[in-house]
This record gives C-alpha cells, structure tokens and sequence, in this order.
C-alpha cells in the first residue's frame, strides 16, 4: 500500500517535470496593428492547448542584414567591440551579453565580406563560448574555411547563421535558455550601436538607415514580451531597466516625422547602454 | 527505506534523462529536415531553431518580427508519424494571414514578401488523435528563412 502511494507520487512528480520541460511560456500578448497581408479576416479563437510559446528574436545575423542591406550602408571596423576585451569578461551575464555582442559584429563583417576580420570575431565568439561551458558548436574547420578563401556574403551569413543554430540547439538541449535570451539582447543592442554609429546620430545622413533602426522597435517589444516572461531568472530581469530606457527613447520619436534631437538622445541611450555592456 | 530514498532518486533523474535526449532528437531532426525543407540555396536560415516535442491535440505559437522588403520562406514539419500538422499565420489580433489548409489543399511551407514590418504569430495545431488510437507524440519544427534581394 505504502508502495503504490510513494509510485502514485513519483508518477505525479515526474509527469510535472515533463510538462515543465516542454513549455517555455504561456502569458498572453497584444498591442500590433493589422497587417497589410491579409488574404482573410477569419478570427482565430484562443489557442486551449498551447504547451509553450517561443519568442523567435531574429539572431544578430538576421538584425545585421535587416538593418546592413541597403545601398548607404559600408563597413567601418573601429565601431566594433575589439577581441582584446574578451578577457574582461568572466560572469555568465557578461559573457552571454558579449557573446550576443561579438556575433553582431562578427555578423558585420561577415556582411561586408571582411575575411580577415570574420575569422578574428569567429575566434572570439568561440573564446566566449567555451568560456559559457557551450563546447564544440564553432567548427575549427568552419574558421579555417573563412580564412582560407573568399566566401560570398551569402555563404558568410549561412554559415553564421548555422553556427548560430548549434548555439540555440546546445542551450534548448541544455535548458539553458536564459543565456540565449541574454547572447540575443547584446546581439540586438550591439547591432543596432553600430547602425546608430553609420547614421553619425543623425536624421539626413542616411535616412533609409534610420529608418530602419527605428523599425527595431518591433523587436524590442518581442524581446520585452520574452524578458516578462523570465523575471524568475536574476540576470535577466537586471535586463529590463535597460531595455525600458531604450523603449522610452523610442516612444519618444514620432516614427513618421523624427526630431534631431530626440534621435540623438535615442543614439546616446543605445551608446550609454552598449558601453555598459562592453566595459 | 533505503531503498525508497534511492527509487526518489533515480527515478527523477531517468525522467530527467528521458526529457533531455527527447529535445536532442527534436532538434537534430529540425536540422537535418528543415533545413532541407527550408532551401537553403536560396533561403539563408534566420539562426533560430523554434521546436518542441508536442503531442496530438496541441498547438504551439512562435511569436517572430518579420521585416518590410524581405522575402521570407516559414517551414513546419512534425516527426514521429504525426502526419498531420496545421499552421496558420496570424497577427497580434489572430487575424489570420495564411492558412496552411485554406482552398481545400494542406501545405507545410509558406513563402512571402513582408509589405511592411510585422510582429506575426506562427501558429501550430496538432489535430486530435481518432477517439480509437492513442495520441502520439513527435518533434514539430517551426524554421524560417529569409532571401535578400
């Protein structure tokens, strides 16, 4: 008798360990304007069964094109956070934080097809990695690959975009996704200092750029929508204060008609932050 | 006594086990036939790999910002002979975009020019398992790629 209770509860226990594993987040969400590719206006009722929601926040080789794909747009290596500084970091926040940061920059690069340098920030984001207990994602081959011959950007993003894959699998596999939501804010706030730093923080340099730097605003209400969902982890909730700065300074700008100046106090948030993150 | 304390512990830890080679398996099986799926001649990989190992009768939402001027390829695919998966592309306000049932023929792919920029949900459903059969689990796979132009 005492044996078929003590089974009932192991049973219990383990089938909510199993559930628990399989969701990531259930909150509810809204706020976006109707789209303009609408084929139908049926309405879709509640999902009753959903076992997780997945924020799928572009990775930075995703955000470096989107906001790098333009004709204005050109490389200019200082911007970037540079590979000796990978010692400073030792916390898994600020490890994970610059990990997001080298492999924007690394995305850059590889954009711009700067061999030299794709293969030092590949190195690094490796370093990093490592560092993270994240073991045998960067190919040593893959390096060696990029530092041998000249690759097109295309096959540069793809095989960025793969490596960045194998990141996401090994943290998944792991259940240590909160250091995924972390590589892809630095990612993002990284991305979008080296946009804010082409467009000299000004509205008529570049505007396609800031544009599109301005169009970000949707990530970033992903990535708070993700952030809120994951106050029980310390390290990501520090995050949120910062990021609000940043969503403040956007509310800001009237997306339609931009002030110089409230750009600029944009730029300078973006900036104040990165340098955080970096130093 | 004793060896309750070790069943509370070993069990615990097999399940655990169990839980984290399930994942493994969901996303090698993401890579290998999604990427395939996916095209990636043509289409790079957005860097995200969306899956979780679900069951006949769930539904799944991946939430993704989709960018203006950019063509994108979405792919969901389901292992474990789960034959059937569903997915419908819908706003903030579940106002559906794209129904991988609509006009009478199932798709598992859906390829699109973004007009503007767009928080959408891709939205998976798993329909029930016959009254009869035992629902089945497999790996669902949600990945996305982007072409430049």
């Amino acid at each position: 008798m005492k044996y078929s209770k003590l089974f009932a509860l192991l049973f219990l226990a383990t089938s909510l360990m199993m559930f628990v594993a399989c969701g990531e987040s259930t909150s509810d969400s809204g706020g976006e304007q109707d789209s303009t590719l609408n084929t139908d206006t049926t309405s879709v009722s509640e999902n009753k069964n959903v076992p997780g929601i997945l924020y799928s926040l572009p990775a930075p080789v995703d955000i470096a094109s989107v906001l790098m794909d333009h004709p204005g747009a050109k490389f200019e290596g200082e911007m970037l956070n540079s590979p000796k500084n990978s010692t400073k970091y030792n916390t898994n926040k600020s490890l994970a934080l610059n990990l997001g940061i080298y492999t924007a920059d690394l995305s850059y690069a590889g954009f711009f097809e700067q061999q030299q340098i794709t293969t030092e920030y590949m190195t690094v984001t490796k370093e990093l990695a490592e560092k993270l207990g994240i073991a045998n994602i960067i190919d040593p081959a893959k390096i060696e690959m990029i530092n041998a011959k000249k690759l097109s950007k295309e096959a540069m993003q793809k095989l960025i975009s793969e490596t960045f894959m194998n990141t996401d699998a090994y943290l998944k596999e792991n259940g240590r996704q909160e250091l995924m939501t972390m590589i892809l804010v630095g990612g993002w706030v990284e991305a979008q200092y080296l946009a804010t730093r082409l467009s000299k923080s000004s509205l008529t340099e570049n505007p396609d750029l800031v544009k599109r730097i301005l169009e970000q605003s949707l990530t970033l209400e992903l990535m708070l929508m993700l952030i809120n969902d994951s106050k029980d982890n310390e390290n990501i909730n520090a995050l949120q204060p910062e990021l609000m700065k940043i969503k403040l300074a956007y509310d800001n700008i009237n997306q339609a008609e931009p002030e110089q100046e409230k750009y600029t106090a944009f730029c300078n948030v973006i900036k104040d932050i990165r340098t955080g993150m970096t130093e | 006594m004793k060896q309750i304390k070790i069943l509370f512990i070993i069990l615990p830890i097999f399940f655990f086990g169990l839980i984290q080679d399930t994942n493994g398996q969901c996303l090698d099986f993401a890579k290998t036939e999604g990427f395939a799926a996916l095209d990636t001649a043509i289409y790079i990989p957005d860097g995200r790999l969306n899956s979780l190992p679900l069951s006949q009768g769930d539904n799944l939402d991946v939430y993704k910002p989709f960018f203006r001027g950019r063509k994108y390829k979405v792919v969901v695919i389901a292992a474990n002979g789960i034959s059937e998966v569903n997915f419908k592309v819908v706003n903030f306000q579940r106002k559906v975009i794209f129904d991988s049932q609509a006009g009478g023929k199932k798709v598992s792919e859906w390829e699109f020019e973004s007009e503007r920029n767009q928080n959408l949900i891709i939205s998976v459903e798993l329909p029930e398992a016959k009254s009869s059969e035992q629902p089945k689990t497999g790996c669902v796979a949600v990945l996305v790629g982007f072409s430049q132009k």
